[in-house]
């Protein structure tokens, strides 16, 4: 199975359920993961359920409020809450391209499914988005390579070391 | 348009502007004075400087800050920046804010919109090919050479002295934010910390200024980043986690030349 990017409101679905904020959640394979909510109010994130999950991906269209557990936050405990079971329909949210809304069905106190309610479909932008970046996200190894090309789309340089290094550069270059 | 003075090869100018090299590159045949067009961009990224600088205690920028100034009161250029910045935020769901620890600094949004703005001074002059390239992120119009697109390569994080992926692009903007270098200068404003979950974000757009103010947002976003850029249908990225893995959207892969 591929790793199928889909486009839900997640988070306001789970709004619904647990009552604060949006929030994302990323499956990779045979790997628990921890779903995270951000209460805005404090900026605190905390772990909210556990879910190990089979391969795939959802994302709140809500444009991911929280994110995965960043690896420095490893060592933070995880904490299961124990969701009502039921399902609950999220709030309409607006989603850059047009609106989303989705339901959430918790089993035994997790996620078990998420259902699209609403998604954009009702104009060519939106059925482009739909067919064609729900996308699979790819993956590769990144390999370092040399090469002549002069344009070279990076982070800034501009350390004061770089910077120096480069007046120096093209003074003697004569600009 | 009248035949080149310079027959052969591209034109290129380099200078250091806004604390970064800015480089626009005019292949030949373009214009008859690249020098003086060149000349005319420089000089508008200088007005940029001094406007929107926040090293500068004269700028408006560093007014606005102090609070001697009020954003209403400010000139066209800084409204239209408040006002895009507004919006940018809003789409970016808060991860991209010009308001951090009660300091204005719109430098994110300014490099973007200013490379466009600077691009267009090109088109007036009737050019259709060029690359105008501030600190990395660039507006690339037309063709490098004959009709091929613009081969822009995509620095490595892990070693700013190499590449990881050669670009093709025609018609684009890219942009990239990442940590090396200038060490980590992004910050989540939604949780106050430093943004550090990947090692690079780049974005192709339709121009610089939507790739930079999103690659900035998606860095901000750390590994959900790449798939907020999903979301949006005429912009395609490609993320750099710090495990060396890259993550792309599908439709990068036609801008991937090697």
């Amino acid at each position: 199975m591929t790793r199928r990017l889909s486009k839900i409101a997640l988070g306001s679905a789970l709004a619904a359920g647990i009552g604060i904020g949006a929030f994302s959640y990323l499956l990779r394979p045979a790997e628990s993961v921890t779903l995270m909510m951000q209460n805005r109010r404090s900026s605190v994130r905390q772990p909210v359920a556990v879910v190990s999950g089979t391969r795939g991906q959802a994302t709140s269209a809500a444009l991911a409020v929280a994110t995965r557990r960043s690896p420095n936050a490893a060592s933070a405990a995880a904490i299961t809450v124990g969701m009502s079971d039921g399902t609950y329909t999220g709030s309409r949210e607006y989603a850059y391209y047009g609106y989303v809304k989705v339901a959430a069905v918790v089993t035994n106190g997790q996620i078990t499914d998420v259902q699209v309610i609403e998604h954009p479909n009702d104009n060519g932008t939106s059925q482009y988005i739909n067919s064609i970046a729900m996308p699979y996200l790819v993956q590769e190894a990144v390999q370092a390579q040399s090469s002549n090309i002069s344009l070279i789309s990076g982070a800034t340089l501009s350390s004061e070391a770089f910077v120096k290094s480069l007046s120096n550069a093209l003074s003697q270059a004569g600009a | 348009m009248s035949e080149a003075a310079f027959s052969t090869g591209k034109f290129s100018r380099t200078e250091l502007i806004m604390g970064m090299p800015i480089t626009v590159v005019i292949p030949a045949g373009q214009c008859t004075d690249p020098d003086a067009a060149a000349t005319e961009l420089f000089d508008y990224f200088r007005t940029v400087d001094e406007r929107f600088s926040p090293y500068k205690p004269d700028s408006e920028v560093s007014r606005i800050d102090r609070g001697e100034l009020k954003p209403d009161a400010a000139s066209p250029d800084m409204q239209e920046i408040i006002r895009l910045s507004e919006d940018t935020k809003r789409i970016t769901d808060g991860y991209f804010d010009v308001w951090f620890d009660g300091h204005f600094n719109p430098s994110g949004l300014v490099k973007g919109w200013s490379i466009l703005r600077a691009a267009h001074l090109l088109d007036a002059r009737g050019l259709d090919s060029y690359c105008v390239d501030a600190g990395g992120d660039m507006e690339v119009r037309g063709h490098e050479t004959g009709s091929g697109p613009w081969q822009i390569g995509l620095r490595n994080p892990f070693d700013p002295n190499t590449i990881i992926r050669v670009m093709a692009l025609e018609n684009r903007g890219v942009a990239t934010s990442g940590t090396y270098i200038r060490g980590n200068h992004i910050y989540n404003p939604l949780s106050g910390t430093r943004a550090n979950a990947i090692a690079s974000m780049t974005i192709v757009a339709p121009n610089v200024y939507e790739a930079d103010r999103l690659a900035t947002a998606a860095f901000a976003m750390g590994e959900g980043g790449i798939e907020f850029i999903a979301s949006i249908p005429t912009c395609e990225g490609y993320m750099v986690d710090l495990a060396g893995i890259a993550t792309f959207t599908p439709g990068f892969a036609r801008y991937l030349a090697s």
